[in-house]
């Protein structure tokens, strides 16, 4: 480990950390509102909403993220919009993240049983009643694992972004890397950050689906007798 | 003889003495330059060469990225790698007796393959630099060319000079020392980094950068070669000036020894020279070496 490098191009290093999480914290707010509002669309089946949002999911799922990307930073200035690249980027990452976060979040709310809804109908509840307080409760157990694998997903692809000049995490380990020509030391501490925030995001899995356990963890004999009393 | 013209006479012989010594350093000069006769190649050297440490025995294996032209590229209509410094590889091989494997692959690679053992041979001219000559990682030969720090605009920038560009948008790629060069030359300078030089100059037509910091081989192929030629313009004098290698596995002494007596080799007889100018306009990158003492 050549430690007069890792101090030269540590701050730079640094910068694209910041950078990463700013990415990943925006990218995240944004696509997950827009997910979670697309799958409940889906999930009305009234069609004037429902197929325009499913055409959007399957256009943006199926094209490569990267195209995107370089369509939003290199071809826009084309047609008159010029984005910085952080704006790009961000655009970019969010526009393709939704798209998936939303199919992972129509697959909590569709293995939410279908009797629930009848239930809840026949009781005279509204839609919106309904999702939020019969639906919504009972999927988020189920979205948490896909949602936060997703948000996995979404912090590492936030390494794209360097290809349309954004100087994130993955762009100042290789700009440093071609500058020194030490192509192991950076390339790891990039790694060992990347584990760091992708870590934290795992951790943060576990505690959510701890707290929703115990939350939905059957009262102890005591409770329930105390409940009779 | 009077004292007068005595010391007249030890001044001229004073005087005259470096003439005299300088013109028999010249005839020594001119009796070597005969006895040498016409440069040639040194041609005592092993054959086959006995290189020990190759990746694959029996084979020569070049990283490469294919997307340097006119070093390296590949060729549109065969959709095969060619390009100067293929050639170089290719003759370098043939005159080791050794069968040349060439791996495409990223720029970000083409240092870690070597490190780790994959790649007897790599970089189409990288620049010299203290930390590179350094580096524990790979040896570099000697020179194959002379490069220059310059930029390419746009002409309706109106930008001619380095001065000029003072507190512009400069574009470039990533880790490059052209543009890392340019950044330190302008700090007042909005840098944007690139992943590549294709991209830099579709940010350069975008209006997105006003400039692109470059190396001058790559500068004087794009404004001979790019779609959008007639709307972009040199910017200079050169910020920097470099000499350019070739990169050895570090494993393989050995094959530096080899690979630097063929260079010198090439140099002699023109081979070099000759196949730069089957692909580029120009030999100047190997004309100019002499500005650099080689």
């Amino acid at each position: 480990m050549n430690f007069a490098l890792l101090a030269e191009y540590g701050p730079a290093l640094g910068q694209g950390l910041l950078n990463t999480i700013f990415l990943s914290v925006v990218t995240l707010a944004i696509a997950t509102p827009i997910g979670a509002a697309i799958a409940l669309i889906r999930e009305t089946r009234i069609p004037w909403i429902a197929i325009p949002a499913a055409i959007y999911v399957n256009i943006f799922r199926l094209l490569p993220a990267l195209l995107v990307l370089f369509f939003s930073f290199y071809a826009l200035p084309q047609f008159g919009l010029r984005l910085s690249p952080m704006t790009a980027a961000v655009l970019g990452l969010s526009i393709v993240g939704a798209a998936y976060m939303s199919e992972d979040i129509r697959g909590g709310l569709a293995a939410v049983d279908q009797g629930q809804y009848r239930a809840a109908k026949a009781l005279g509840l509204s839609y919106p009643h309904i999702i939020r307080r019969i639906i919504i409760p009972q999927a988020i157990p189920l979205i948490i694992p896909p949602y936060v694998t997703r948000a996995i997903i979404m912090v590492k692809a936030t390494s794209l972004a360097s290809l349309v000049a954004v100087g994130d995490l993955t762009g100042e380990a290789v700009r440093a890397t071609s500058i020194t020509y030490e192509p192991f030391m950076f390339l790891i501490m990039a790694g060992a950050l990347y584990l760091l925030l992708s870590g934290a995001l795992a951790l943060f899995q576990m505690w959510a689906e701890e707290r929703v356990a115990r939350a939905r963890r059957p009262r102890t004999s005591l409770t329930v007798k105390a409940a009779q009393v | 003889m009077t004292r007068k013209t005595l010391m007249k006479v030890v001044l001229a012989a004073a005087l005259a003495l470096p003439f005299a010594a300088a013109s028999a350093q010249a005839q020594d000069i001119t009796a070597f330059q005969e006895a040498l006769g016409q440069p040639k190649p040194f041609s005592n050297i092993p054959k086959p060469w006995p290189l020990k440490k190759l990746v694959t025995p029996g084979k020569l294996t070049v990283g490469t990225t294919g997307s340097s032209p006119p070093r390296t590229f590949v060729d549109p209509s065969s959709g095969q790698l060619t390009g100067s410094y293929v050639e170089l590889f290719k003759k370098i091989g043939a005159d080791l007796g050794l069968e040349v494997e060439f791996v495409r692959l990223e720029w970000a690679g083409i240092l870690p393959g070597l490190a780790a053992n994959r790649f007897d041979l790599a970089c189409d001219g990288a620049s010299w630099t203290a930390e590179r000559l350094g580096s524990s990682q790979f040896l570099m030969t000697s020179p194959t060319a002379v490069n220059a720090t310059v930029a390419i605009t746009r002409k309706d920038t109106g930008i001619k000079t380095f001065d000029a560009a003072k507190g512009k948008a400069l574009g470039g790629v990533r880790g490059e020392i052209y543009f890392e060069g340019a950044k330190k030359a302008l700090p007042t300078a909005k840098p944007t980094e690139f992943p590549g030089l294709p991209e830099s100059l579709i940010g350069l037509q975008n209006g997105q950068v006003d400039l692109v910091a470059l190396n001058l081989a790559n500068a004087l192929n794009v404004l001979a070669s790019a779609p959008n030629k007639a709307d972009l313009v040199l910017v200079g004098p050169a910020l920097e000036v470099f000499a350019q290698g070739l990169c050895v596995n570090p494993n393989q002494p050995d094959l530096l020894v080899a690979v630097n007596t063929l260079l010198g080799n090439y140099r002699t007889d023109g081979t070099l020279k000759n196949l730069i100018g089957k692909y580029a306009t120009s030999t100047a990158e190997v004309d100019l070496l002499g500005r650099i003492g080689y």
